[in-house]
């Protein structure tokens, strides 16, 4: 008897539809992302600066008496505002070395092709590869961020600390996912377009350094501070100043800041919908 | 009385263009259950077809089903299908049980049984013993049965191997045939390319035969090779005379036309396995040596020439 006629084996595993099926592609890429002893020197870098940030503000406070050295936390979430503005060189450094190569890498060595084999969507794909860049973000604004308040919670001598920041872990959630997601959707973006992770990471690092060249020439060739919004980092600042109520900014800045920050994650999602494919083209 | 199955895999004109260049042209074909070999040469779009049935593509034109479903973004259909691609430089930093497992992971299976399923699948196809070995240090054969145990893992349907046997040694071919064979008695249907066709021989008998992105021939190999052999086949004979066996083999029937080049002798016969029983004798006969015997034709280039330029 042909061995064909005896018919399909029946299905007999116990699978089940998985709600996260992007994690397992996250997990994954965080365990590159450990690999990389750069990506570990940035990541302590980025948490040794929030002792720095935290010397500032208590050296700032001596003067003014020995019980402002113990509860520098009187300045309210400028401090914490502070520490995630800075921290976005951090994350835009760390994500050149971890994030860069996440789609390109796949595309080279046709990863795509066996992840496009499997019962998980494009959408699937691209959520989990912006889940490991959106946390290896997180590393360097939420963990800084967390261990900032922790420490100010700890050292403050009462609970006026608590009582009176009652929104500020939301605060600090929701600026570090704002840098996290709007860099992580970048890199991914441009790391989709090629085949060679360095060339994605000196393209995405080349961007937002220009963007910072921009942002100071800018304002001072058309003398008006509003251009600075240009440069990346002053845009998510921008944008952040309205979740802390902190910064200094021209009036609108925030606003337009919202949108540029607004349409730049679109274009990055649509560009990875459409670059998104395990296709050759062949020439 | 029960509906019958739909055939694994129908395939209605379909097409795929990469930007100018034609991948596959208009191919319409059905694969049944069991093993199909899917056999052409080099740049003949064997891998377009299977990624188009894997759903990794989607077809420029026509419509292909797999399971009586369209595959491109189908998880659903992925679930019942195991994935063998050609490369093999992915993943380069997991172990061989971490890469399977994270396969499995992907397709929805619980961690504890994705371990199990991954060592098993690694034992069936003799890798056991490098579960804990970087993908990297691996050598290409390792590499060719750790892919084939990750589409295996997840107890497919179907199996779709994109040149499996490339790489692996002798005894590891043979394992890998059998292991194929073992799943398709269990009732998996496979559809495996190669563009060895001797390779695709000691798997199945049924063949698709492709070329230059167009479905050349379908069927039983005998059907194939009976098509084969009433084309005229090209034999090089080499040796210090050429004229002179040229001489005798003039006046066979069915030798079509000789020639010479580089010094050999070059014979067009329309009955190759009578020229083969007979020329042994003829050279004893007349006492001329030969150095040199090949056929030109037998490589599956020429195979595809004769049926696609007939």
């Amino acid at each position: 008897m042909p061995v064909y006629d005896q018919g399909y084996r029946p299905y007999e595993g116990a699978l089940r539809t998985r709600f996260l099926r992007w994690w397992p592609i996250t997990r994954r890429c965080l365990f590159t992302v450990r690999k990389k002893p750069l990506a570990a020197v940035l990541i302590a870098g980025g948490i040794l600066l929030l002792y720095e940030v935290i010397l500032v503000y208590a050296t700032g406070v001596t003067e003014r008496g020995f019980s402002r050295i113990v509860n520098p936390w009187g300045y309210g979430d400028g401090i914490f505002y502070d520490l995630l503005t800075r921290e976005t060189y951090f994350v835009v450094l760390l994500l050149m070395v971890s994030g860069a190569g996440q789609i390109a890498e796949d595309v080279r060595t046709g990863a795509l092709q066996i992840y496009f084999s499997k019962p998980i969507t494009h959408a699937d794909y691209v959520l989990g590869k912006l889940g490991a860049v959106v946390l290896s973000g997180c590393l360097l604004t939420l963990l800084p961020g967390a261990l900032l308040f922790l420490a100010c919670a700890a050292f403050s001598p009462d609970w006026s600390f608590l009582t009176g920041n009652p929104w500020l872990p939301l605060r600090i959630l929701a600026f570090s996912l704002l840098i996290s997601i709007v860099l992580g959707s970048l890199v991914l973006a441009v790391s989709s377009l090629g085949r060679k992770g360095r060339v994605a990471a000196i393209v995405f690092g080349g961007a937002y350094f220009f963007s910072m060249v921009l942002g100071e020439v800018l304002p001072r060739i058309l003398a008006d501070s509003r251009y600075e919004i240009v440069h990346l980092g002053r845009c998510l600042g921008a944008a952040g100043s309205t979740i802390f109520t902190q910064g200094d900014f021209p009036a609108g800045s925030p606003a337009l800041a919202w949108g540029i920050l607004a349409s730049l994650s679109l274009v990055s999602v649509l560009l990875l919908a459409r670059k998104v494919k395990a296709v050759e083209v062949v020439r | 009385m029960s509906s019958p199955r739909p055939p694994v895999i129908r395939a209605e004109r379909l097409s795929r263009w990469y930007g100018d260049v034609i991948g596959l042209n208009d191919v319409t074909a059905v694969v049944s259950e069991g093993i199909t070999g899917l056999v052409g040469p080099n740049g003949a779009g064997k891998s377009t077809f299977l990624r188009i049935v894997s759903g990794e593509l989607h077809p420029s034109g026509g419509s292909v089903t797999v399971l009586g479903e369209v595959p491109f973004a189908n998880p659903r259909l992925h679930r019942r299908m195991g994935y063998c691609p050609e490369g093999d430089r992915f993943f380069d930093d997991l172990r061989a049980e971490d890469f399977v497992r994270h396969l499995l992971r992907l397709s929805g299976w619980p961690r504890p049984e994705a371990r199990r399923r991954a060592r098993e699948a690694l034992a069936e196809v003799g890798m056991d013993h490098a579960r804990d070995t970087r993908l990297r240090a691996c050598s290409k054969g390792m590499r060719q049965r750790i892919k084939i145990a990750q589409a295996l893992a997840a107890d497919p349907e179907i199996l779709l191997l994109d040149e499996p046997l490339t790489g692996l040694d002798p005894v590891a071919r043979h394992e890998t045939i059998e292991l194929l064979r073992r799943r398709a008695e269990r009732g998996i249907s496979i559809l495996v390319s190669s563009h060895v066709l001797h390779e695709v021989e000691s798997l199945t008998t049924r063949i698709l035969l492709i070329n230059r992105g167009r479905i050349a021939a379908t069927g039983e190999m005998e059907e194939i090779r009976d098509l084969i052999d009433r084309h005229p086949r090209r034999i090089r004979l080499e040796g210090p005379e050429p004229r002179r066996l040229a001489s005798l083999l003039v006046d066979r029937e069915d030798v079509r036309s000789l020639g010479f080049s580089d010094g050999a002798l070059l014979v067009e016969t329309t009955d190759p396995e009578a020229f083969y029983g007979d020329l042994p004798g003829l050279l004893v006969r007349h006492g001329i040596p030969l150095t040199g015997l090949s056929s030109p034709d037998d490589r599956l280039q020429a195979v595809f020439d004769y049926l696609v330029n007939g």
